[in-house]
């Protein structure tokens, strides 16, 4: 059971370290110049 | 060897469920963002317009007109939590081929529910007042229910209300209405022979404005993918009505609709992504995994319990 317990808290700490990852790449990709922020730059024509 | 299988199972099972609850509740409220670079251009026209001539001094009626909206971000003076776009308003008499007049609002409002904010030089024309209500843009996921936006002719926010719901080209949209009464909004002083107080050499009538602008809303992204104003200005001595400064139903060109609705559909499709298709299929891939790893876990450890296990066990543990 222990095995058990230590097997699902690693892969929340490994979900939890990817998440914050993925959030502050794509934040500083948001935040960054025109030519850096491809995203959500709708609206054109 | 089946328990090694079921840890590892577990721990992608439990690794996969987090991502999707943190991809909903973290990471989509990091990234959901309004754009800083954003750019788009959005013409409206009307036909059967009038409006006051300053140079003929008098009434033009049954013109078209052509309105073109610019709008453009400014990157620099934008930040993580905060955007600012300038909006160039251009309004043109198609019927004469003159122009009849424009207007530049610049306003900075929060990247996640739209609200104006008071900062970076925010203008509409000449007032560098305070802005507040909602611009160019709705909150993420907008709500069927009364807001407020900034009218830019009263210079102060005004209610719009939830009208029902529209599908324009497939995607689903809120629609609301801003109607404003006949309401008082500024004085002019101008000749009395031009409003036909030919006794008076110069009059000050008030300025009236009344309105019914409408706006179709991507609840999910909060972008304006269609609007339509339809507007009367005139100016009023004790109430009479004077002279019509401005009269006419602009609605925006299917060319610019089709153009919003489909850059909108691929905004749309990312933020869905994000915020609903991802977490669900990341967190009931991990919830399924999960399960089914501790079930060969737990189930290898029942069948370590048969009697010649136990006495092993037992054995093993006396020594």
């Amino acid at each position: 059971m222990i095995r058990l317990l230590i097997a699902i808290v690693i892969g929340a700490m490994l979900a939890v370290g990817g998440s914050l990852l993925t959030a502050t790449y794509l934040a500083g990709v948001m935040n960054g110049p025109p030519a850096n922020a491809p995203l959500y730059n709708y609206g054109t024509g | 060897m089946r328990r090694v299988a079921g840890l590892i199972a577990t721990g992608l099972g439990a690794f996969l469920l987090v991502s999707g609850l943190l991809l909903r509740f973290y990471v989509a409220g990091q990234v959901v963002r309004f754009p800083l670079n954003e750019y788009q251009i959005a013409a409206l026209a009307g036909t059967d317009v009038t409006y006051f001539s300053p140079s003929l001094l008098k009434d033009v009626t049954g013109v078209t007109m052509r309105v073109t909206k610019t709008t453009e971000g400014d990157v620099a003076a934008g930040t993580s939590s905060r955007a600012v776009w300038t909006q160039f308003s251009y309004s043109y008499d198609a019927t004469n081929a003159v122009a009849y007049q424009s207007l530049t609002q610049r306003s900075a409002f929060d990247r996640r529910t739209g609200a104006l904010i008071g900062c970076c030089g925010e203008t509409v024309g000449a007032y560098t007042g305070r802005q507040a209500g909602l611009a160019f843009v709705w909150p993420h996921g907008t709500r069927p229910r009364s807001y407020e936006i900034f009218d830019t002719t009263l210079l102060k926010p005004m209610g719009v209300q939830y009208a029902g719901r529209v599908t324009i080209d497939g995607l689903p949209t809120y629609r609301f209405v801003e109607h404003v009464p006949a309401e008082q909004f500024s004085t002019q002083k101008l000749p009395g022979s031009l409003v036909g107080l030919h006794g008076q050499p110069t009059v000050t009538l008030q300025e009236y404005y009344q309105a019914a602008n409408t706006y179709w809303v991507d609840p999910v992204t909060g972008a304006v993918v269609d609007t339509s104003e339809d507007q009367k200005i005139t100016l009023r001595d004790s109430g009479v009505q004077r002279l019509v400064l401005f009269q006419g139903d602009l609605k925006m060109t299917p060319r610019s609709i089709l153009s919003l609705v489909r850059s909108n559909r691929t905004r749309r499709a990312e933020i869905e992504a994000i915020t609903r298709t991802g977490p669900l299929g990341l967190g009931l891939a991990g919830a399924v995994i999960l399960a089914a790893g501790a079930c060969l876990v737990l189930w290898r450890r029942k069948s370590d319990r048969s009697p010649a296990n136990t006495e092993y066990e037992t054995a093993a543990a006396a020594w």
